[in-house]
């Protein structure tokens, strides 16, 4: 049998093969820890002290255990981490990020900048507010809860889990969007440890320019959801005399600048369905209730946040294509607390429920 | 399929890979709003002098431009031909070196730069070495594997586009004309001479690439308008990477990877080893014919290929990249607008003898 010669041309396509296995800074899977959840805050020094969550994995489910580590900055804090840790830290699954009450008073630009610079920290990582005095604290109260329970912290944010429209969400890259942009700010999630359940939602902060600057209730927050077109379906709104569930809503806007100031005029149209009645209300009755409700709701956010110079709900974006281009970064600062918004509010009743009418009527 | 098709689609993924990566730095930090004028410029200017060079080379039926410039005297092409060959090294130096650069920034940090580069070289000179056709059935395989991909990430990346973010929509100003960053973002054009490089045996149509050149342009507006939608302008040109910063910003839920940058990055990673491979294959064929026929041709390729990864190793980060942009200027210049205005001239000279012999 004619063998035929194996061709040296062949030994170039099998020494590529070996450039395939890639295995040139590998570090298997068993070596590695990846943190869900990193808080933040600053100690004396102006020094960062990095808490990270970290989940195990043990025959029981999953467990989680708290590390921390502190440094100049915040990749020092991280290295110091890592230096301790047995396995390599990989940052590429973070998903929360807690910020201590006070740290995010003084300003947050610097961790923001770090973790967009950053190819290893995904811009999709939430963002948010711990009102405990002790981040430390927070982090041990949690960790025992999900201990004992096997719920993970991120559920609560999760649109899919235990989301409400009140709780208000936020990204890092739309917080570093609200750092640069001059016509939109960020809010933020403030969250604490829960008694009975493992976080307790305590409204949201407002911020300017990477800093917060005060804190609106959870009712409130519902405005800003509702206002930017997130998902408002199952609020329930509680009246004297009705409880309704939102079921859908739908903004519009008009903007105009007479003279030198801004005009904005918002119409909201809020569909709801009838949950129930204490006495004897009329569906106009019902109607004129909610839609006071919400424009003094609107006009409390708006005069909060208006005195803090942060846009919270986004006007400015209206008002880009009205005001001169060089005026538009003097927006947050110059015309954003003179802007006049005026609320116009429609209720529509879709359905009263499983009865055919509300009582009287 | 038709090899006039396979110029098309060769055409399509070398702009593509180019556009995506540079495009939309250069033109944001050539002005603060107002993006589309620069865009309409550079649009304008591709069709403009993609025709001329077109045209140009219809007057000369299965002849390149190595040929065309070589039939009055050899001399003659050795001095046009040699800024255009000094740009095109810089162009293949460039994108080797600043794609390494971005790979490492993005997925892997941990590898030492030389091994991307290498890598990266190594691939663009063996599909060189191996011809033009090869060049063209790896453009069809990878405009197949990859163009769906490109696709879905365009398409999913209007995610969070706010269409408010659109203004101000008037330029800021016309100073960018002469801003040398609006410049370096004509490197974006440049695939487009490899046209004059095709073999004679291989037919194209030129009403075809005209035609691909203006489905491209939506292509140059995408990959401005995407981040700035999204992130509003102030905020978009604080990127080094604008549109795969915007592709960090998609969650898609259904979706098993969390990451799709990863993919789409990957793809403009290919899309440019065939421009890469385009460079190395054009500037062998111009060493070989015009300056060293002794060397063999797959020998030149090689030799081209060691000389970008030296340079490369030489070249310290993305600011001595962007240096290597700056020294480009006057010869991309000369590559991008005065070949094909001479290579016209050229046409127009024949055209003329022929006239006049006939009517002799």
């Amino acid at each position: 049998m004619n063998r035929t010669p194996f061709k040296s041309r062949w030994y170039l396509p099998i020494f590529c093969l070996f450039l395939l296995t890639g295995c040139w800074d590998n570090k298997d899977i068993n070596h590695r820890v990846l943190p869900l959840v990193v808080g933040v805050k600053k100690i004396e020094d102006d020094r960062y002290k990095i808490i990270l969550e970290i989940p195990t994995t043990n025959p029981n489910g999953i467990q989680t255990e708290i590390v921390t580590g502190t440094g100049d900055t915040i990749n020092e804090a991280i290295e110091q981490i890592k230096t301790n840790l047995e396995s390599q830290v990989d940052l590429l699954h973070l998903r929360l990020i807690v910020l201590d009450k006070e740290y995010a008073n003084s300003g947050t630009e610097e961790l923001i900048e770090a973790i967009m610079r950053t190819r290893e920290i995904s811009p999709k990582a939430m963002v948010a507010v711990c009102s405990n005095d002790s981040l430390e604290d927070f982090f041990s109260g949690v960790n025992e809860k999900v201990q004992t329970s096997n719920i993970s912290m991120l559920d609560f944010f999760d649109k899919t889990a235990g989301w409400t429209p009140q709780i208000v969400t936020a990204n890092t890259w739309e917080m570093y969007r609200g750092i640069h942009s001059p016509t939109q700010d960020v809010t933020l999630p403030v969250i604490d440890k829960g008694k009975d359940t493992t976080l307790v939602y305590k409204g949201s902060a407002i911020f300017h320019k990477g800093a917060m600057k005060g804190k609106i209730t959870g009712d409130d927050s519902f405005l800003i959801n509702a206002y930017k077109g997130n998902e408002t379906y199952g609020k329930i709104e509680v009246l004297n005399k009705a409880s309704v569930m939102v079921v859908s809503n739908r903004i519009q806007n008009y903007a105009e600048i007479k003279g030198d100031l801004p005009f904005l005029t918002i119409k909201m149209n809020l569909n709801v369905v009838v949950l129930e009645t204490v006495g004897n209300p009329s569906v106009n009755d019902v109607k004129k209730q909610l839609d006071d409700l919400i424009t003094t709701r609107f006009q409390n956010v708006i005069q909060k946040s208006q005195s803090e110079q942060s846009d919270t709900f986004g006007f400015g974006q209206h008002f880009r294509s009205l005001l001169p281009p060089n005026q538009l970064t003097t927006w947050k600062t110059d015309y954003y607390p003179r802007l006049k918004v005026k609320v116009d509010v429609k209720v529509d009743i879709r359905n009263k429920g499983n009865l055919k009418s509300m009582k009287g009527n | 399929m038709k090899k006039s098709n396979l110029v098309v689609i060769l055409f399509l993924i070398a702009h593509i890979g180019v556009i995506f990566y540079i495009y939309p730095l250069k033109i944001m930090s050539s002005i603060g709003y107002g993006h589309w004028l620069p865009v309409l410029i550079t649009v304008s200017f591709q069709l403009v002098f993609l025709f001329v060079y077109l045209k140009g080379l219809s007057y000369f039926p299965n002849q390149d431009l190595i040929s065309i410039f070589s039939l009055e005297r050899k001399l003659l092409a050795r001095v046009l031909m040699f800024p255009f060959m000094i740009y095109l090294f810089n162009s293949l130096l460039v994108v080797t070196r600043a794609y390494a650069e971005i790979i490492t920034i993005i997925f892997l940090q941990n590898t030492p730069i030389w091994a991307i580069d290498l890598l990266i070289i190594f691939i663009a000179g063996y599909i060189a070495i191996k011809g033009f056709n090869t060049i063209l059935y790896t453009a069809l395989a990878v405009f197949f594997l990859f163009i769906p991909i490109i696709f879905f990430a365009v398409v999913t990346s209007f995610q969070n586009a706010q269409l408010l973010n659109i203004f101000p929509i008037t330029p800021e100003n016309l100073t960018f004309i002469y801003n040398d960053q609006f410049l370096i973002s004509f490197f974006a054009v440049s695939p487009f001479l490899f046209l004059g490089f095709i073999p004679s045996r291989i037919d194209y149509e030129p009403k075809k690439i005209m035609t691909a050149a203006i489905c491209l342009s939506p292509v140059y507006l995408l990959s401005v308008y995407v981040p700035i939608l999204t992130f509003g302008p102030h905020t978009a040109s604080t990127f080094l990477l604008p549109f795969s910063t915007t592709m960090d910003t998609i969650s898609i839920r259904w979706l098993v990877f969390d990451r799709i940058t990863i993919f789409y990055m990957l793809s403009i990673v290919t899309f440019s080893l065939i421009f890469g491979a385009l460079l190395i294959w054009m500037l062998s064929l111009i060493i070989h014919r015009l300056y060293l026929p002794s060397l063999r041709k797959d020998w030149t390729g090689i030799l081209i290929g060691a000389l970008a990864f030296a340079c490369g190793l030489i070249l310290q980060g993305f600011d001595e990249i962007d240096a290597v942009y700056k020294f480009d200027l006057p010869l991309r210049v000369y590559s991008l607008a005065c070949i094909p205005v001479i290579l016209l001239i050229f046409g127009l000279k024949k055209g003329r003898k022929r006239h006049e012999q006939d009517s002799i």
